[in-house]
């Protein structure tokens, strides 16, 4: 009588495990630069501080490191764990794959809290669905941000790695940043929305509360219905706000205490903001300033900073941020983007580092 | 000091819209304190934006001193009606209410059970209001929403002192820091106060507005719901309203969604009021009316998107005025200052030769329904909205003959009124920002809150049995 649970728990545990595991993986540790030797690294300083590499992206682009080709990794190895530490607030990570069918997918990632290792499990086939195998990968990151690496490891999972990967990532805490302001998903059980359950939960619970108090009637069922509402409702508000709680306690951490200048640092911000305090020492006032940036949003945010000098097309003074399109030709005194002449009787100021540099100028092209 | 200047910058417009609220519901007595604070709170930031408005109309140079002189007249002005009138002037702003300033929360009978939800329910949303407003105050301004649309033109407003509508100035009207023209002031003319009072350009406490519209919401909802059931059952709307997740990231940075879920609030509580109250030929229906009037308009100053309630509520109420055989000039409560404000801001507009921002978007021949898909999932699968939608829905189906033999039918059509025209647009827009998630969710974020309120009042009706109705 005592063999039969035993039967079937033996059975129970040798499915959870079946599969390969760990034993069969592909793995990698970052904490010697020699690691990286195979790796192809492009806008990247890889400093060595702690015991661990840190990878420094340079300022001007995003950077990436690329793993060496011809790895061949069967395509049923299909979870990717990364073990990732990063100082910054408001940036994504990537995932590149290529696979030997020469095909490649992007997936990108969010770091999680900043300041704190956080381990992330990709499942690389629900990006490619490929049956190639892997043959390099690459991971992305925005400019000028800190990376710390641990490893990452590559791996078929059992069935126990499905469950527990299910399970962190159920309770995975996001990390607010400006693409969240959007839209906030719901946490995942494998494929299927937590949201969707509930409702399915609702439905259910609403049937069994009417089936187990009868009579039927309207306000019966009503409230059988709101009472089931209400006990769904619960657990996504808990769960929903599970991530607050922990975003509270990575930022009464990472952030509390910290001045409001270097919190604009680590949203990224930080080089716009001591580009303009710089700018607002030289520029007398009442100047006008001209402002070129390579997108719509550095533009702004350097004008936002600057501020009370403000920005003018009819400007004195040209602040090129970052804008590698626009050189300056001293021959002739003039800034210039694609043989188009920006600004005449062009002057150097001051060049603050970083691509930055102030300019003064003549009468703008109208 | 700068802390000082931030308290002031806060409690002058709630001190002056507490007792506006006061002084339009002062023979209403089911308000208690706490409700008229925050339904002040909102009223009278937006009265000091409006202000703000008109004086930068007139080129006047923005100080503390003299926006708070308008403002502190008006105050002296409502406190000297006030007291004047037969009712006493704690009782006027709520504090002489039979239950207290908390409406009866703490004195309410019930089992351990019951107590223990309330305590449980209380605690988790206090936890929740300290951690929004922690939050506001860590983090600076980023988002490019935030900075394009309002926080950099209220920091280029505030050094301006004034609107800057020298048309021949570079900078005319914040030009190189707006990206719209015809996007309504109130946001930026909050921030632009509150970096006046405070005499630097705060990163953060600039935006510090923003989560006391979360606690007023809160708040207000609690204290309307409460007025038709028990503590715990008020509780629970106001638990799940502040556990919306966008609703708690809209509260911690500045956007103007949030702002806008609450005057829609704000409206349709004054809204059931009214129509709560005229039932009985109560006098303080008309300050009900004129306080949801109110709160529609400073909806559209704070978003277009306003306009989509302003219609609806106009609907509503109409209907309710027909149908009831109520006079119909009470509707001109309504209509008069709606017409005012839209034609101010189209002929401010047309005057300076600002064109609407609608040219992203066009309206296109035949619907687009590949939107509804995606409104579908948003609605099922993400994590902003829990279950109101379905609940709402269902809760609704279930009491429909109560919704038609009651009252609750006209704040129903109201809800269902803004959906369609949000869905409408969709359906005809071709702009694909319009079905985008990031549109779905935050245009469902402006009348979420009013979703709560409502499928309260509809769950409440629902349960209750023939005897009791």
């Amino acid at each position: 009588m005592n063999i039969l649970p035993k039967l079937v728990s033996s059975v129970f545990i040798a499915l959870l495990l079946c599969g390969t595991g760990y034993s069969e993986e592909y793995g990698w540790h970052f904490r010697e630069p020699r690691t990286f030797n195979n790796w192809a690294m492009i806008n990247v300083q890889l400093v060595q501080e702690r015991g661990h590499v840190i990878i420094r992206g340079q300022r001007m682009s995003p950077f990436v490191v690329l793993s060496p080709s011809g790895l061949a990794i069967p395509p049923d190895f299909s979870l990717l764990e990364l073990r990732v530490k990063v100082r910054s607030v408001n940036s994504r990570g990537r995932l590149f794959i290529k696979t030997a069918d020469n095909r490649t997918w992007r997936q990108e990632y969010d770091f999680g809290g900043p300041g704190e290792f956080n381990i992330h499990i990709i499942d690389i086939k629900a990006i490619s669905g490929s049956v190639a195998p892997i043959d390099s990968f690459g991971l992305g990151f925005d400019s000028g941000v800190e990376v710390e690496l641990d490893y990452m490891k590559i791996y078929r999972p059992s069935l126990a790695h499905i469950l527990i990967g299910h399970w962190k990532q159920f309770w995975e805490a996001g990390y607010i940043a400006s693409w969240t302001v959007n839209t906030i998903y719901a946490p995942l059980i494998g494929n299927f929305p937590f949201l969707r359950l509930l409702h399915i939960l609702v439905v259910v619970l609403t049937a069994l509360i009417i089936v187990a108090f009868r009579p039927v009637n309207i306000v019966s069922i009503a409230k059988a219905f709101v009472l089931s509402s209400v006990i769904a409702g619960a657990l996504f508000s808990m769960r929903m706000d599970y991530n607050w709680y922990m975003q509270w306690a990575r930022d009464l951490a990472f952030l509390s205490g910290k001045r409001v200048e270097e919190i604009i640092n680590l949203t990224g911000g930080g080089d716009a903001y001591y580009s303009a305090q710089r700018l607002k020492e030289i520029i007398p006032p009442g100047e006008r300033v001209r402002v070129y940036a390579p997108n719509e949003y550095e533009r702004l945010l350097i004008k936002y900073y600057s501020l009370p000098v403000k920005a003018s097309g009819g400007g004195k003074y040209v602040l090129v941020y970052r804008d590698y399109t626009i050189s300056f030709d001293q021959s002739r005194n003039i800034l210039q983007k694609n043989n188009e002449v920006m600004a005449k009787d062009v002057s150097l100021v001051s060049t603050f580092g970083n691509g930055v540099t102030l300019y003064r100028a003549g009468a703008p092209n109208k | 000091m700068t802390i000082l200047m931030l308290i002031y910058a806060l409690l002058l417009p709630t001190v002056t819209g507490l007792l506006l609220v006061s002084f339009f519901s002062m023979s209403d007595g089911r308000q208690t304190f706490l409700e008229k604070l925050f339904l002040g709170y909102g009223i009278g930031i937006g009265m000091i934006t409006l202000e703000m408005f008109i004086l930068g109309l007139f080129g006047l140079k923005y100080s503390v001193l003299l926006i708070s002189s308008i403002l502190i007249a008006v105050i002296i002005f409502l406190y000297y009606r006030i007291s004047k009138s037969k009712v006493n002037f704690f009782a006027a702003v709520g504090l002489g209410h039979q239950d207290g300033v908390l409406g009866g929360f703490l004195k309410e009978k019930g089992s351990r059970l019951n107590k223990a939800f309330i305590v449980f329910l209380s605690g988790w949303i206090i936890l929740k209001i300290i951690f929004v407003i922690h939050e506001s105050v860590i983090w600076p301004v980023y988002d490019w929403d935030s900075l394009a649309t309002w926080s950099s033109l209220a920091k280029f407003f505030s050094y301006e002192r004034g609107l800057a509508l020298t048309l021949t100035d570079d900078n005319f009207f914040g030009r190189e820091y707006r990206a719209y023209y015809s996007y309504p002031l109130h946001v930026p003319l909050m921030q632009t106060w509150i970096f006046l009072c405070t005499g630097e350009t705060h990163e953060t406490f600039m935006k510090v507005g923003m989560p006391l519209y979360f606690v007023s919401m809160i708040g207000l909802i609690f204290f309307a719901v409460k007025r038709e059931t028990s503590s715990l059952s008020a509780l629970l709307p106001a638990f799940f309203l502040s556990s919306v997740p966008l609703l708690t990231y809209h509260a911690v940075t500045t956007y103007a969604d949030l702002p806008l879920g609450y005057y829609s609030l704000a409206a349709m509580t004054c809204f059931w009021r009214y129509i709560d109250s005229a039932e009985d030929g109560n006098r303080g229906s008309n300050g009900a009316l004129i306080l949801m009037t109110a709160s529609i308009l400073l909806g559209m100053w704070t978003k277009i998107e306003g306009l989509f309630f302003t219609a609806a509520f106009a609907i509503s109420l109409s209907l309710f005025l027909l149908l009831n055989k109520r006079p119909f000039k009470k509707f001109l409560f309504y209509l008069i200052p709606v017409v005012i404000m839209i034609a101010t801001w189209s002929i401010f507009l047309y005057a300076l030769n600002l064109k609407l921002d609608f040219s992203k978007g066009k309206f296109a021949a035949g619907f687009h329904l590949k939107a509804l898909p995606m409104i579908w999932d948003q609605i099922m699968s993400s994590g902003n909205f829990n279950v109101v939608f379905f609940f709402l829905f269902i809760i609704s189906l279930i009491a429909w003959k109560r919704i038609l033999g009651t009252h609750i039918k006209y704040i129903l059509i109201i809800l269902f009124s803004v959906m369609a025209m949000f869905v409408y647009v969709y359906l005809k827009s071709d702009y694909h920002w319009a079905v985008d998630p990031a549109s779905i969710n935050r245009n469902i974020l402006t009348f979420i809150p009013t979703m709560y309120y409502v499928a309260a009042l509809t769950a409440i009706r629902a349960l209750r049995t023939a005897k009791e109705t």
